[in-house]
């Protein structure tokens, strides 16, 4: 509680949060991500119960919608949730507020959280402002809302993650544009490298029928959101999981996929933190300041 | 033994061995905890391909007290998807007792599944139940035994023999659809008030909906006591009569007039008639298995004729065909039916977008305007957290249930009858995972639970599932993998609240009179239909009346009077006209719907081909599943599409009636060519050949014909045809005779007090072309005239 508490009433926090929400780019950007999605689901809804013909009229579209929803929010998080921290520090060296930020009562850490907190936080609440989007899937009923709390959940933690990437390459970068390049470079990398690399994994390591897939294999689901997002939505996502189906050969073990993602993902986050406060500490031998 | 001999007994030995277990009804195994079980299905091991299979398990325990269920498991894959549905029905077998249990079989399975005795997930014992399928005319016999009717059985009616079966009081399917398989039922002798009153009840509404019924009549007919008020008889008066070419026997008298009969001339009535529903019942006067009836030469003939309408026909007694058909016929329209009326997309874009704007520009604004900037960081989520609930709360008030139910089907009614034949395909949507009970209200499920083919276009991969059925009642449908309609076909009767009644006299050229509708439904886009001419009647509220005045055919042209016809005619009045430059109107799409409902659901009506006489028709739709169906054991509201389907009687009006030549349609039932065709405009006689045609007259006005006439029109003849084209006799019932006719262009007179009408209406003509010319000829007419007036 004390640490929340502690959380929350960061200068460097509550002073982010408030200039960002000062001017017409974040209103702006909630708009826009909103808009985006209700448009996606209400297209997808349309196609669905077109007026055209005696058109067939599937529940099962729910999936579809979720689904779409689902990767295109996780699409949107993993492409703003870097940009939003990779300019945090790089920036005020830029400006030239680094040092005087170091040189306040704050300890490193509590400015790396701070500025992990506010773009974070901007990140989160444009998730929580797509939440009325998803109800449209109860129109159709049979989620859980179990379910869509697991994915958020997902979303919370890629967010943490990318956002400690991004604030981690602001830290050792002193250009922003390098710290942008590199964490984007890095995020999507991984996202499109981790299920090639697993399939290769399948394929090289291959021996015929009585074949044991590397347990080790497994990591590229661990460190991928996307295997993440779709062990934790279950049934409707569950077609992508079903890639690791040589080594995670029970549903279990495939349903544990989410919280072994998550776990990693905050063990990296963690790592990435403290790293980047390292980074920035002034008696560190080796800092770049 | 001679070699020959030898060789010939070795044969047979073979063969009865080789055919022998595929006759035997009894199919047993033995489980090693004195546990004996035998199986015996269809009737004596016989059944109609495609019907109802009634089976009946009998366990004998002799060890301790066993109690499991008796479970069949059968297997459907359809397109990708694999389905299995598992028959469950509890048993408990005391030690040392010997119980029986009945159920019936869906009528899809071709190879019988292993019927199996199950105690803790373990299988006891099991037995594949042995049934012949067959074409016999299947004659049920309650009372008496078969042996005591020796005249008739091997009795043949037309290509079919028929196979006496013993029936029980006790072993009498309780349900009517179980006796799908028997073409009549012959009760004689039996004390109808001890015959359970679940199988009173089957008996009947197996009647209503197109059983054939003959009761032996006689000394014992004191026993059918309980049945009069059902016959519409009041005790019949019973006496020692003279009967020409059979002796004295005790014959009862029927005094009520509503009872076509027949009778030898100068002698009394030996059989009383009466159409029921869609049966009919047949009271014979005299008792069939007692002397001198029992013996009597004549017998087969008489019961020839009271067999013949249902020996002929190739439909089930109970109208409609095997659930299968009604599954294939209707299983991708249900999907086109709107679960729910969803909000437009267009209004939902306006509330996200709405939303979108408030969450932006709008609240920025506001807090602008209050110099509040500050409260974002708390506002904001709280307008996320209220759009969502608002969105939900919208949402699920218009959502369906997460496991929604649509029916579709078929609803016969019948005139005066007391109950509503229904047979429907109900699907159940359920989100991948769950798992729910439904049940179709005091009907039998009759097919297996079904995934149908994934719909086009939407992406997904191969469900797999199963369900488990309850004695054949309820169903509990196991989670599937997908999202994916499970649907049964579930067939039963309801209590009829009311039918569409009416008035309806044919009046020279016209059928003309006032339906009412008494259904308390509303009856939606209505029409009579009398062979391809109808008259819409719109939407019928319940109590809601409308005069009808339809023409006469005057020509068929050989498109029937059946079910196709009430497809094409529900098919034309649903046409959904022109469509608009933005699609489909939500009238046009159920329009479309029912255009393709009407052809799809009367493919499953195959009564109305089957009966040849002309029919009036009412036809029309009812937004009602016909039959309650129940989720988790609570009533729901399925959204549910039914065709109703009813049979018209009407009568004649006031004076002489005439019926046009083209009412009796003629029918070619024996030629060189063919057999068994409608005979339509331009058919063909080549040279040297004979063809026999049969006109049926309606059976409600076959007692009060007093003129026929018959004519053929001769459309083109060949050069060598300058005498007479052809010889034509009349058949003489009364002595079973052809007697030959004088032949003219304009017809020739025939007298049904001649004999030339049977007792059930028919009239047969011969034809017996002498000359080496082709003729081309019209349809035949028949015109009959009578005197009398309308009951």
């Amino acid at each position: 509680m004390q640490a929340l508490r502690m959380i929350l009433r960061n200068p460097v926090l509550l002073r982010e949060a408030r200039v960002r929400m000062r001017g017409w780019r974040a209103p702006a950007l909630i708009t826009a991500y909103t808009g985006l999605l209700s448009a996606i689901a209400a297209l997808i809804f349309y196609v669905a119960v077109r007026n055209d013909g005696p058109g067939v009229f599937a529940p099962e579209v729910a999936s579809i919608i979720f689904i779409v929803l689902a990767v295109v929010q996780l699409g949107l998080l993993v492409l703003a949730a870097p940009g939003l921290t990779a300019g945090a520090i790089s920036g005020e060296r830029e400006r030239q507020t680094l040092d005087l930020l170091l040189v306040t009562h704050m300890s490193p850490i509590q400015v790396v959280i701070g500025k992990l907190g506010a773009a974070v936080g901007f990140a989160l609440l444009l998730m929580f402002a797509s939440l009325p989007v998803y109800g449209l899937l109860f129109l159709f009923g049979g989620f859980s809302m179990y379910r869509l709390f697991l994915t958020a959940v997902i979303y919370l933690v890629t967010v943490l993650l990318l956002g400690s990437l991004g604030l981690y390459f602001s830290a050792v970068f002193k250009r922003t544009q390098a710290a942008v390049v590199a964490s984007y470079g890095l995020a999507i990398g991984a996202m499109i490298a981790s299920p090639v690399l697993a399939v290769l994994v399948y394929q090289v390591f291959n021996r015929g029928p009585n074949w044991q897939a590397p347990e080790w294999g497994v990591i590229f689901a661990y460190i991928n959101p996307l295997f993440g997002l779709a062990a934790a939505a279950g049934r409707p996502m569950n077609e992508l999981i079903d890639l690791f189906n040589p080594i995670l050969d029970t549903p279990a073990l495939r349903e544990a996929v989410w919280w072994k993602f998550c776990l990693t993902a905050l063990a990296l986050m963690a790592l990435l933190i403290w790293r980047t406060t390292i980074r920035i500490t002034p008696l560190k031998k080796n800092s770049s300041i | 033994m001679s070699g020959p001999m030898r060789l010939l007994a070795l044969i047979t030995l073979l063969a009865a061995a080789l055919l022998g277990p595929l006759v035997t009804p009894l199919s047993a195994a033995t489980a090693g905890s004195g546990l004996t079980f035998t199986l015996e299905a269809g009737f004596e091991g016989r059944a109609k391909s495609g019907q109802w299979i009634p089976v009946t398990a009998t366990v004998v325990n002799e060890g301790q007290e066993w109690s499991g269920r008796l479970q069949f498991t059968t297997v459907t894959e359809i397109g990708p998807n694999r389905h299995g549905s598992n028959y469950r029905f509890p048993l408990v077998v005391p030690a040392g007792a010997t119980k029986q249990i009945s159920f019936y079989m869906p009528a899809e399975i071709a190879n019988m599944p292993a019927v199996q005795l199950v105690a803790d997930d373990e299988v006891v014992a099991e037995a594949v139940p042995q049934v012949q399928m067959t074409w016999e005319a299947l004659v049920g016999v309650l009372g008496v035994e078969p042996a005591d009717l020796p005249t008739l059985a091997g009795l043949q009616l037309g290509q079919r023999t028929v196979r006496l079966i013993r029936l029980t009081g006790e072993r009498l399917p309780d349900e009517p659809l179980a006796l799908q398989s028997l073409d009549a039922i012959l009760l004689d002798r039996l004390a109808w008030a001890e015959l359970p009153a679940p199988r009173q009840q089957a008996l009947q509404t197996w009647v209503e909906h197109g059983g054939t019924l003959i009761l032996g009549g006689g000394p014992e007919i004191h026993r059918l006591e309980p049945l009069y008020p059902w016959l519409g008889i009041s005790a019949p008066a019973l006496a020692e009569r003279a009967v020409t070419g059979v002796g004295t026997a005790s014959l009862i008298t029927v005094s009520e007039k509503a009872w076509l009969v027949t009778r030898r001339e100068g002698d009394s009535p030996l059989v009383y008639s009466q159409p029921r529903g869609a049966g009919e019942i047949h009271l014979l006067a005299f008792d069939p298995a007692l002397e001198p009836f029992a013996s009597w030469q004549g017998l087969p003939g008489l019961m020839a004729q009271v067999l013949h309408r249902s020996a002929e026909l190739t439909a089930t007694p109970i109208s409609g065909p095997p659930a299968t058909k009604i599954g294939i016929n209707v299983g991708d329209l249900i999907r086109q039916m709107p679960i729910k009326e969803v909000p437009s997309t267009r209004r939902l874009l306006i509330i996200l977008g709405v939303y979108a704007l408030v969450m932006g520009p709008v609240h920025l604004l506001l807090l602008r305007g209050l110099r509040r900037l500050g409260w974002a960081l708390l506002t904001l989520p709280l307008l996320s957290l209220a759009g969502a609930g608002t969105t939900y709360a919208y949402m699920k008030a218009n959502a369906a249930a997460d496991v929604s139910a649509i029916s579709l089907g078929v609803i016969e009614g019948q005139p005066g009858g007391h109950s509503l034949a229904v047979r429907s395909l109900t699907g159940f949507y359920l989100p991948p995972g769950s798992s729910h009970t439904a049940e179709i209200g005091g009907a039998l499920l009759s097919s297996v639970p079904a995934l149908p083919l994934p719909t086009p276009g939407i992406p997904y991969k191969p469900a797999t599932g199963r369900s488990v059925i309850d004695q054949g009642r309820s169903v509990r449908l196991e989670p599937l993998n997908e999202w994916l309609m499970r649907s049964v076909v579930a067939e039963g009767t309801q209590p009829v609240a009311g039918t569409v009644d009416g008035a309806i006299l044919v009046d020279g050229q016209y059928i003309t009179g006032r339906v009412t509708n008494r259904l308390p439904f509303t009856l939606k886009g209505a029409a009579i239909m009398a062979g391809p001419n109808f008259q819409e009647l719109g939407d019928l509220a319940p109590g809601a009346s409308v005069d009808v005045s339809v023409v006469l055919p005057a020509f068929s042209g050989g498109m029937g009077w059946g079910a196709n016809r009430v497809g094409e005619v529900l098919g034309r009045m649903a046409d959904p006209g022109m469509i608009g430059p933005d699609g489909l109107t939500a009238e046009q799409q159920q329009r479309v719907r029912r255009q393709q409902l009407a052809w799809a659901l009367t493919g499953a009506l195959p009564w109305a081909d089957a009966l040849e006489q002309p029919k009036v028709l009412i036809a029309g739709w009812l937004e009602t599943a016909g039959l309650p169906v129940l989720i988790d054991g609570q009533e729901v509201e399925p959204t549910a599409e039914s065709l109703y389907v009813q049979r018209m009687t009407y009568g004649y009006s006031d004076g002489a009636f005439q019926l046009s030549a083209d009412l009796v349609p003629g029918r070619l039932i024996d030629s060189t060519v063919g057999t068994n065709q409608p005979v339509q405009w331009g058919w063909g006689m080549a040279k040297n050949m004979s063809a026999t045609l049969e006109h049926v007259v309606p059976i409600e006005i076959i007692d009060r014909v007093t003129g026929m006439e018959w004519r053929i029109p001769i459309l083109e003849k060949g050069p060598a045809s300058e005498e007479d084209p052809f010889q034509v006799s009349a058949f003489r019932w009364r002595d079973q005779s052809w007697v030959k006719q004088p032949f003219a262009p304009e017809g020739f007179k025939l007298s049904p007090a001649d004999g030339f009408l049977s007792p059930d209406g028919r009239v047969r003509i011969r034809l017996d072309k002498l000359n080496d010319a082709t003729l081309v000829l019209g349809a035949p007419g028949l015109s009959v005239s009578g005197e009398e007036a309308a009951p």
